[in-house]
């Protein structure tokens, strides 16, 4: 398989929970400067992608290749991950959590996280225990565009949050914090993200069943990513 | 080496609410056991104690921690207690409840292995801060202890004395240096070996509770080998000399000490699952 600089590429993942094979394979590239969207229904292994890609969970077989070098702990300084939960201690206040991170990563960008802290109206003096769901997602988008890395991963950003702060999160994807990185995205809000996203891979049964480019499938298929969902996952 | 003080500092701010209860809790029942066993020894000599008539009516600093032992051991007991406690609850809390920090400590640009040793070099750093504040309050009790006593009824007594009253405190504070390594290097040694198990039941999970409890199994029993060789044969014990015997239990330990560090890097940088 050739490499493809300036991507995440993922070779042949393996994955299995006892006996049962949870990813049998998968392939596919996250470039940069795009946005790819990971499509699956419940319990596809979607997330399971991601943190195999993060080194979060170990897998049975396959590699990560990041701008076609294999993943290493210096990786962790290009490629930001944003989970669908909080990731720092709920005793700390927003502000204790930035500079935490600002500690830890030469990539850290403490003026952006004043921006965002701003534009999300977050208030730095909260504790982290204390955000609601909508609050926490902007909190980890925060901590995620912060770092001046060149992908970012996110795993259900829109996950159970309203419209509101959905419209705001929704915005970032379509601005310079955005514009140049690699995105590398799972989301059950498909409408949603529709318009923004470049590139689509469909999960089934543990293996890739798509993978296209979504302004070609719109343009010599006449087909949406949902209509193309429909036909994977309702056949 | 900057990532690993950075979070040997971050895991000693997060216990020092409960550092500082635990000392509160030390102070107050130590001190208010001095104190009580003083005015007690006093109100027994009672009445006049500007006569003394011999030198069993004068009272040592010794005397009133022999009498308040219980409180002492007590202290110390809930100490050791919350510390066990808190070798788990260091790595479990990363992973339960709404937020998983241990994402984020995961993640970090740094080798994996400045996690399990920072929160090893914390936990040590909490056993050490409670040890140094038990003696700063042994200083601070005798102080208490000559306020309240007439100076002429006080019989001298001296630290040595003070741990020999209180045989547990010898084994918290051993009075041998080469003890005090022994005890605390099978402390580090125990604890690293529960650091290890905690991993292999956060790597694989429920059967990992299987090779967690294994593994405690087997270390323990190498720990101990000499004396689990002396339950099954006493004779080929006794074909060694003391000083051979304590060779080979350093050996024993030593094993485990690799066994747990080099499984704990392997773990944490291969195995481990959020």
């Amino acid at each position: 398989m050739p490499i493809n600089k300036s991507s995440i590429e993922v070779v042949d993942l393996r994955k299995r929970y006892f006996r049962k094979t949870v990813l049998d394979g998968i392939s596919f590239t996250a470039e940069k400067g795009k946005i790819t969207c990971l499509i699956g229904l419940n319990g596809a292994g979607k997330s399971t992608i991601l943190k195999a890609i993060m080194g979060l969970t170990p897998v049975q077989g396959g590699s990560i290749l990041i701008d076609g070098a294999l993943f290493t702990k210096a990786s962790y300084e290009k490629v930001a991950f944003v989970p669908d939960h909080l990731t720092m201690p709920l005793g700390m206040t927003i502000e204790a959590g930035v500079q935490w991170m600002e500690q830890f990563y030469s990539s850290w960008n403490m003026k952006r996280a004043v921006e965002l802290l701003s534009f999300f109206k977050l208030n730095a003096a909260d504790r982290i225990g204390n955000l609601s769901k909508g609050t926490a997602a902007k909190y980890n988008l925060l901590l995620g565009l912060s770092q001046a890395t060149d992908y970012i991963i996110m795993d259900e950003p829109f996950s159970g949050i309203d419209l509101l702060a959905r419209e705001q999160i929704a915005e970032v994807f379509s601005s310079e914090l955005i514009e140049d990185r690699g995105v590398l995205i799972t989301t059950h809000e498909i409408q949603e993200m529709e318009y923004l996203i470049d590139r689509a891979v469909l999960l089934k049964n543990g293996v890739i069943n798509q993978a296209f480019d979504c302004e070609d499938m719109r343009s010599l298929h006449s087909k949406s990513v949902t209509d193309v969902m429909r036909e994977v996952y309702q056949s | 080496m900057k990532h690993y003080l950075k979070l040997v500092h971050f895991e000693i701010i997060r216990f020092r609410y409960i550092l500082l209860a635990l000392m509160a809790l030390t102070a107050v029942l130590e001190i208010g056991s001095v104190i009580y066993y003083t005015n007690d020894a006093l109100t027994i000599r009672a009445v006049d104690t500007s006569y003394i008539r011999n030198d069993y009516e004068l009272i040592s600093f010794s005397f009133i921690l022999a009498n308040g032992q219980f409180w002492f051991k007590l202290s110390m007991l809930i100490s050791i207690i919350i510390i066990g406690v808190y070798i788990f609850v260091i790595w479990y809390r990363d992973w339960f409840g709404r937020s998983t920090f241990i994402y984020r400590l995961l993640m970090l640009p740094t080798a994996r292995f400045h996690i399990y040793l920072a929160k090893a070099t914390a936990i040590l750093t909490f056993i050490f801060s409670l040890l140094s504040f038990q003696i700063i309050l042994f200083w601070i009790q005798k102080l208490i202890f000559n306020s309240i006593v007439p100076s002429h009824i006080i019989k001298p007594s001296y630290f040595s004395e003070h741990f020999m009253t209180i045989r547990f405190f010898l084994t918290i504070l051993p009075h041998q240096f080469e003890q005090f390594i022994i005890s605390y290097g099978l402390g580090t040694i125990i604890m690293l070996t529960i650091f290890t198990a905690i991993l292999l039941e956060r790597s694989f999970r429920k059967i990992g509770l299987l090779y967690a409890a294994s593994y405690i199994a087997i270390c323990s029993v190498i720990i101990l080998l000499p004396h689990v060789i002396a339950a099954f044969d006493d004779e080929i014990i006794s074909l060694f000399y003391p000083n051979e015997l304590f060779v080979i239990q350093l050996f024993c330990c030593v094993i485990v000490l690799l066994a747990n560090v080099s499984i704990g890097h392997y773990l944490i940088n291969r195995k481990i699952t959020v």
